[in-house]
């Protein structure tokens, strides 16, 4: 929640995870590199460090593109979403310095200009084992660049978590390009099955977690689903109180779109279900300290007006709600964000 | 995420789980085998054979000559890819092959290999040098005085 663009706020939890991930980071380059000169006592160092960024990104880049399902599926993980976008900056950071490298190395000590090596120097597209995979990897390489070069809250707030979420998903197309830059680059000539093997189960579990997390939202959103209108047409029972629990939120599809039933303190309010910051779902969070926290990186709002307590910015849309004989009813027309709506009172409708 | 995002990213990955293991599929189904070196067994000269030879040691090589040739004999896996063989006139300090040196060919180093000697070598005193070209330095220099080894 951030009034003026500062540097990235720093607190406890944030060091600690980057703080693992930078140790993480030395241990897989240092064993990578360590063993890769005591089995291959004739590689030389560019080659161990190369290969050593080029997998170390890779592999984070895994790691980033299964957070999410993860999260979907068990809300245990959700301590490694907090922090993501380091992540995401380091593996551009590990992509560049694996790039770099090899730019140097296979392009730079020619008398051709290396960027033009790089982008000239394999053309033979029609052929998949002699595919220009280097040429693939720059254009993950691109991608990587924008995303992380947009990744700070600035850039968030300023295109609008919407465009900037469409921004961030071309991390899949760099994925892809970068499964084809493995696939049809080093694969061609690296015999080891270790590698293949291990490129196969990185894909088959980043794959397997999306479906799987997927269609567990595609059957929740069509559970939740409602166009029941009540006798009036314009509130939508929605579920009975009975079925939220304190201080939680139960999250319904009305006209399309999510929304966030909230219980506390005998009321019920009813919110977008998506967070202002990175459009994270709000309905799986908790009231604390009385607003709406978001599970994802504690964004909060009131849940009478969506509105983040001052001095901070960000607003939800608001729904209209009442409860009778013990059911909540909502009028799924979106109210402009933090428009503040008097609460249902559970007890002073309980018998209808 | 909102539903129209939520769409897209449904249908992107759809795409992506069915043609990314396809191109992981396909990239290693075109693999070509590894070409393998056939190294050709390197016939170690026998007793016979090697009477006439001389050792050449740094080099794992053992020579013989005739009149206007040089035999080339590995005793074993050379420790070098790319080992050029000059004759050249003058003195062997010299580390290098020199202006006026003259190849006589590649060291393939598994097969007994013969090399016709330049006339030069018959009228002059000269060395042999073998010489790396990834190294660029001498593998081994001895001095061939003219008319060859006897
Ligand atoms: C301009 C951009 C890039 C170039 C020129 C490039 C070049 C290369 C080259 C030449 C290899 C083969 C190296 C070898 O045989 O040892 C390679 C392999 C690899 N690259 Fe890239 N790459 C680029 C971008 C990337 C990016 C952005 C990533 C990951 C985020 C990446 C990940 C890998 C991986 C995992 C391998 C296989 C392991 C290895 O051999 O290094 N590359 N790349
Ligand atoms: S998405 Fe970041 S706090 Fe909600």
């Amino acid at each position: 929640m951030s009034l003026t663009y500062g540097a990235i706020g720093w607190n406890r939890q944030k060091k600690i995870y980057d703080l693992v991930l930078a140790c993480g980071i030395v241990l897989y380059l240092s064993l990578f590199i360590g063993l890769g000169a005591w089995l291959n006592p004739g590689a030389t160092v560019e080659t161990l460090l190369i290969r050593g960024f080029g997998t170390c990104a890779l592999l984070l880049l895994h790691i980033v593109l299964i957070i999410g399902p993860l999260c979907r599926i068990d809300a245990r993980f959700l301590p490694l979403l907090y922090n993501r976008r380091h992540l995401g900056v380091t593996t551009f950071i590990m992509g560049l310095a694996h790039a770099g490298l090899a730019i140097f190395q296979f392009h730079a000590l020619g008398d051709l200009n290396p960027f033009v090596s790089l982008l000239v120097s394999n053309t033979r597209f029609f052929s998949l084992p002699d595919f220009p995979f280097q040429q693939l990897g720059f254009g993950a390489l691109v991608i990587l660049f924008l995303m992380a070069s947009t990744s700070h809250d600035f850039w968030l707030a300023n295109l609008s978590a919407p465009v900037w979420k469409r921004l961030h998903m071309s991390v899949y197309a760099a994925y892809a390009l970068l499964i084809a830059h493995v696939t049809l680059g080093v694969l061609q000539a690296e015999t080891n099955p270790l590698l293949a093997a291990a490129l196969g189960a990185g894909l088959a579990s980043v794959i397997s977690l999306h479906l799987v997390s997927g269609s567990r939202e595609v059957r929740a959103d069509s559970h939740s689903s409602l166009s029941s209108f009540d006798g009036a047409g314009e509130f939508v029972d929605v579920c009975s109180v009975d079925e939220i629990a304190e201080k939680r939120a139960r999250i319904v599809t009305l006209a399309g779109e999510r929304v966030a039933v909230f219980k506390y303190d005998g009321k019920i309010s009813v919110l977008s279900n998506v967070c202002q910051h990175q459009n994270g779902p709000l309905g799986e969070g908790r009231i604390v300290d009385g607003c709406v926290t978001c599970p994802w990186h504690g964004f909060q709002y009131l849940p009478d007006s969506g509105a983040s307590p001052p001095p901070f910015i960000e607003r939800v849309p608001t729904f209209r709600v009442k409860v009778d004989g013990g059911r909540v009813l909502v009028n799924p027309r979106p109210l402009p964000p933090g428009t503040r709506v008097e609460p249902a009172r559970i007890d002073a409708n309980a018998s209808g | 995420m909102i539903s129209s995002l939520r769409r897209h990213h449904r249908q992107a990955f759809l795409v992506l789980a069915v043609v990314l293991p396809l191109i992981f599929a396909a990239g290693l189904l075109v693999r070509r085998s590894a070409p393998v070196a056939e190294a050709p067994p390197v016939k170690l000269p026998t007793a016979s054979d090697r009477s006439g030879l001389v050792a050449w040691d740094e080099a794992g090589l053992r020579l013989g000559s005739g009149a206007d040739y040089l035999d080339v004999v590995p005793t074993g896996a050379a420790g070098f890819p790319d080992i050029l063989l000059y004759w050249s006139p003058g003195s062997p300090e010299a580390d290098t092959p020199g202006s006026q040196a003259i190849l006589l060919g590649p060291i393939d180093g598994v097969r007994a290999q013969r090399f016709p000697l330049p006339d030069f070598a018959r009228e002059f005193d000269g060395y042999l040098i073998a010489w790396s070209l990834a190294h660029r330095r001498a593998v081994a220099v001895r001095a061939w005085p003219k008319g060859g080894l006897r």
